[in-house]
């Protein structure tokens, strides 16, 4: 039988930790609870929360495979829309420069980064979480890391 | 620089302002109630664009309320985003899936079988269509597919159907599905991208995030994808497997891939012109295609399509709108006789607004040497091309077929009927206990398939055939009801009740309460077109020497024509047929107040004949005891064939059929049995006896006979047996499920060209069975 309560009690005690993970893991134009709230739902369609065993890593790792959809989707349109907004020079300051660096790497980089830099897991706990080997977690980080460098330090030098 | 990272994320962490857990969970409960779609890159082009444009309304939406912009400021075409149509907290799979969720008719995926058969990936499940009888058949959960949503289909070299949706990929072994994901692979796919299969019979899963699966026999073997071309989820949406084993794929961002035990790629320093590449096919002569994909292919949006690319001895070849293409950008299917069709995909207005240029709609075809611009067929690529020249495509209306001028449909919901009836249409629906279209019974070389009439319908009655599809009686309100088919049904509006009814030529001759009427075939449904007569017979037929029609009380009516009727001059003599006796009387019953009967009555190319029982008549109308055959050439003048029926001694008839020149009798005798009589001319007739216990049914057609009855003299079982001549009979074969398993009086049968249709109500319920002949 659905137990409603506890689902909700389990959902209560993850949405911290989810809706960080969402902010970081998805596009930066995607609401983050919008992210959440689908891989929930895409959850839901066949368990309850009550019944998994890990509910946090399986919704982690359900937002990424969205995320990784999101990315491609919203890249097309921010493109499309920094093409209506050419004369619109404010348009680029949308969104602090830093946060849209990270828009240069992958969902699964960014969960691993994020995971690994701020949550403090460790690249085993995240391959586990993310469905990856150790190995490819600790490469998504490198990857992840190497192009943001990239990024900051051009900024950077920009002053 | 890491304290400057962790900075930067835990920053983005906390961007936006939360909705809250309970808000969160309330709208994700919501959404998982709702049925839920294929992603955006199994829609097509055209919805990922809608998609797309709507996203843009919402995005907007988002950035105006933030940045509080003021008209002036927002150029011409942005100026729609002040009245975003989608709440910008509405869920992206809201936003996502602009069309209903379809069901069989809304088509991911097509794959050809070696046997012609067309199988398309559904919304409802894989449909396997017959192409010869333009009938599909369904294979849902039920049969074992791990999910209704089937993204991807393929067909192996031995005939093995493969199907893919979101993360699983199963087999079709006979009529049930296997989840190879479940025992087989290692890992569940995070995402299936393409499901293809190699010459040797083997077949390979594209699948997320890093996966390249060989399934063999029950085997899986998973080879990786390198990190540096795997970076999306999943790393490939289209591969193909060349003659010598080969895999070839296409990637989202990283050109085309390779892997034959070792890993290969190509991308712009070999040759691409661009990185991000469309579909993958492989053509006979072994090269290998490539569509071109471009803006809404490309991530970031703004590659243009580069051409339409063939890779053929070590080199790549680039073709685009300067060598003819319609179009740079489009999907590639491969034809087996060589040719390739490129299906290009025209973008929405908005979109094309929002991402500064244009795509056309039609289609390129490429014969070896150039390239011809055909017109759009409807559909979206890639597809399948079958041996007759015909390439099919997806929609989400059905399948479409192209053959480079016409385009016909493919839909479950009813197939290549136009102009729609305007009457009342019912599409026979799912039974309790029977798949409404999986094949429930294969006879010889005919299908048979097994629909439930709806609640309200006890049955149709006196199924009969006409120039177009079959016409019966709907029980209990008695309207007459036609169809094509057997499956979609069409009220026939009649100024009154019908009581008998025949085929003239086109048209169709009804006699009910208010006369004889003719009705009409307008190309989609039956119209009244006239009431010429005042006649109430009880059985009419029609052939090349026009109608006639039979009725209570001796009156014999004939038209010549079709336009009037007269009464017969010379009709049969009453005194021939008296009425109530015992002797062809089945213990129990009377028939008293039973009142002398003439027919049933048949058409063949030399004229007609009556069937009248010759002394004793039973109840009603029913069994024709020791009938005398009356003969007449016009309708007018009658006379029996013999003093004694030809049919012999305490013989009885319980339906009669005439084709052509071949009259078929079935009914039986009180002793032995049952038994069939063949005629060419009403005269001499030649009888079989059957196995059967009773006969009750009869129908023929240009592909033969078909008679249904009983083996077991309590009437319970039911069988059925054909044959091409009416004396020699195949069977006896057990009746389809549904088609009256007691007492054939609940069984009727009509049989077309290519087609069996026959009522039968017992057990479960009133069934529809729909038999198909299947030319091999």
């Amino acid at each position: 039988m659905t137990d409603p309560a506890e689902e909700s009690r389990i959902f209560e005690e993850c949405y911290p930790a989810l809706r960080r993970f969402a902010a970081v893991v998805g596009p930066i134009e995607c609401d983050p609870d919008d992210l959440l709230q689908e891989a929930v739902a895409r959850v839901l369609r066949k368990h309850r929360l009550d019944e998994l065993d890990h509910p946090l890593a399986y919704l982690r790792r359900t937002i990424v495979n969205l995320a990784s959809n999101e990315r491609r989707r919203f890249a097309i349109h921010r493109r499309a829309l920094n093409r209506m907004a050419r004369d619109r020079r404010d348009q680029a300051d949308e969104y602090p420069s830093d946060l849209d660096d990270l828009e240069r790497l992958s969902a699964p980089e960014r969960a691993v980064l994020y995971l690994s830099e701020v949550d403090g897991y460790r690249y085993a706990e995240i391959g586990r979480m993310l469905g990856c080997s150790e190995a490819a977690a600790r490469k998504r980080a490198m990857n992840g890391r190497r192009h943001l460098y990239a990024a900051l330090a051009e900024e950077v030098a920009r002053g | 620089m890491a304290e400057e990272l962790t900075m930067v994320l835990e920053r983005r962490a906390e961007r936006g302002t939360p909705r809250g857990a309970a808000v969160v969970l309330a709208e994700a409960r919501q959404l998982a109630a709702s049925p839920s779609q294929p992603p955006w890159w199994r829609r097509g082009p055209a919805i990922a664009l809608a998609t797309a444009a709507v996203v843009l309304f919402v995005l907007g939406g988002i950035l105006l309320a933030t940045r509080g912009a003021t008209p002036d400021t927002v150029p011409p075409a942005t100026t729609m985003l002040e009245t975003p149509t989608v709440p910008a907290t509405t869920a992206l799979s809201q936003i996502d899936t602009a069309p209903a969720p379809g069901g069989a008719d809304v088509v991911s995926d097509l794959a050809l079988a070696p046997d012609g058969r067309l199988w398309a990936a559904t919304n409802a499940g894989v449909v396997m269509w017959n192409l010869e009888t333009g009938l599909p058949t369904v294979f849902s959960e039920r049969e074992g597919l791990p999910d209704r949503y089937v993204y991807r289909v393929t067909v192996a070299t031995d005939g093995t159907v493969w199907a893919a949706g979101g993360t699983w990929v199963a087999r079709l072994d006979g009529t049930a599905w296997t989840d190879l994901t479940t025992g087989v692979f290692t890992d569940r796919p995070s995402r299936v991208g393409d499901l293809t299969t190699g010459p040797d019979g083997s077949v390979w899963v594209a699948a997320g995030p890093d996966a390249l699966i060989r399934i063999d026999g029950e085997e899986a073997t998973t080879h990786r994808v390198p990190g540096q071309w795997s970076n999306t989820e999943p790393w490939s949406f289209s591969i193909a497997v060349d003659s010598d084993g080969t895999v070839w794929a296409s990637t989202m961002l990283f050109g085309a891939l390779t892997f034959n035990g070792e890993w290969g790629h190509f991308d712009g320093d070999d040759g691409l012109p661009s990185d991000v590449i469309g579909n993958i096919a492989v053509a006979p002569d072994g090269s290998v295609w490539v569509g071109g994909e471009g803006v809404y292919g490309d991530p970031d949006g703004d590659v243009a399509a580069a051409g339409i690319l063939r890779y053929q001895d070590n080199q790549w070849t680039t073709y685009t709108t300067a060598d003819g293409l319609l179009s740079d950008s489009g999907t590639v299917t491969v034809d087996p006789a060589g040719g390739v069709w490129v299906v290009h995909t025209a973008m929405s207005p908005e979109a094309s607004a929002a991402f500064g240029t244009d795509l056309p709609d039609g289609i390129s075809y490429f014969d070896g040497t150039a390239w011809q611009q055909l017109a759009p067929a409807g559909g979206r690529g890639p597809g399948v091309v079958n041996a007759d020249g015909i390439l099919w495509l997806p929609t989400d209306g059905g399948i479409v077929g192209f053959d480079g001028v016409e385009t016909r449909r493919l839909t479950v919901g009813g197939t290549d009927v136009p102009p729609l009836p305007s009457g009342d249409v019912t599409r026979l629906e799912p039974a309790e206990g029977l798949d409404p279209v999986r094949i429930e019974t294969v006879i010889g070389d005919i299908e048979f398939t097994t629909w439930a009439l709806p609640e309200d319908w006890e049955g149709i009655w006196w199924l009969s055939e006409t120039a177009h599809g079959v016409v019966g009686a709907r029980y209990p309100d008695m309207t007459l009801v036609g169809s094509l088919d057997g499956i979609t049904w069409t009220e026939i509006p009649l100024s009154g009740v019908a009581g008998a009814w025949t085929a003239y030529g086109d048209d169709l001759i009804v006699f009910g309460a208010a006369g004889a009427a003719r009705i009409e075939w307008n190309g989609a449904e039956w119209v009244e077109a006239e009431i010429f007569a005042d006649i109430y017979p009880l059985y009419a037929a029609a052939g090349p020497h026009g109608i006639a029609a039979v009725g209570p009380n001796a009156s014999v009516h004939y038209s010549a024509d079709g336009t009037a009727f007269t009464a017969a001059s010379a009709p049969p003599d009453p005194s021939l047929y008296p009425g109530p006796g015992a002797n062809c009387m089945a213990p129990g019953w009377t028939s008293e107040g039973a009142e002398p009967q003439l027919g049933p009555i048949a058409a063949t190319d030399r004229g007609f004949i009556a069937l009248a029982a010759r002394s004793e008549t039973d109840w009603y109308r029913t069994p024709i005891c020791e009938p005398l055959v009356w003969f007449s050439a016009d309708g007018d003048v009658w006379e029996t064939t013999s003093d004694e029926s030809p049919l012999g001694e305490r013989a009885f008839v319980h339906d009669v059929a005439a084709v052509d020149q071949t009259i078929v009798v079935v009914g039986g005798a009180m002793s032995p049995g049952a038994a069939t009589w063949v005629s060419a001319d009403g005269i001499s007739w030649q009888r079989a006896d059957s196995d059967a216990a009773e006969l009750w049914q009869v129908a023929g057609s240009s592909r033969g006979w078909v008679t249904i009855g009983h083996l077991r003299p309590d009437g319970l079982g039911g069988e059925m047996w054909f044959s091409a001549d009416g004396l020699t009979w195949d069977g006896p074969h057990e009746r389809p499920p549904g088609w009256g398993d007691r007492a054939g009086m609940f069984v009727s049968v009509a049989m077309l060209d290519d087609r069996i249709i026959g009522f039968g109500r017992e057990g479960d319920g009133p069934r529809i069975v729909v038999g198909v002949f299947i030319d091999e």
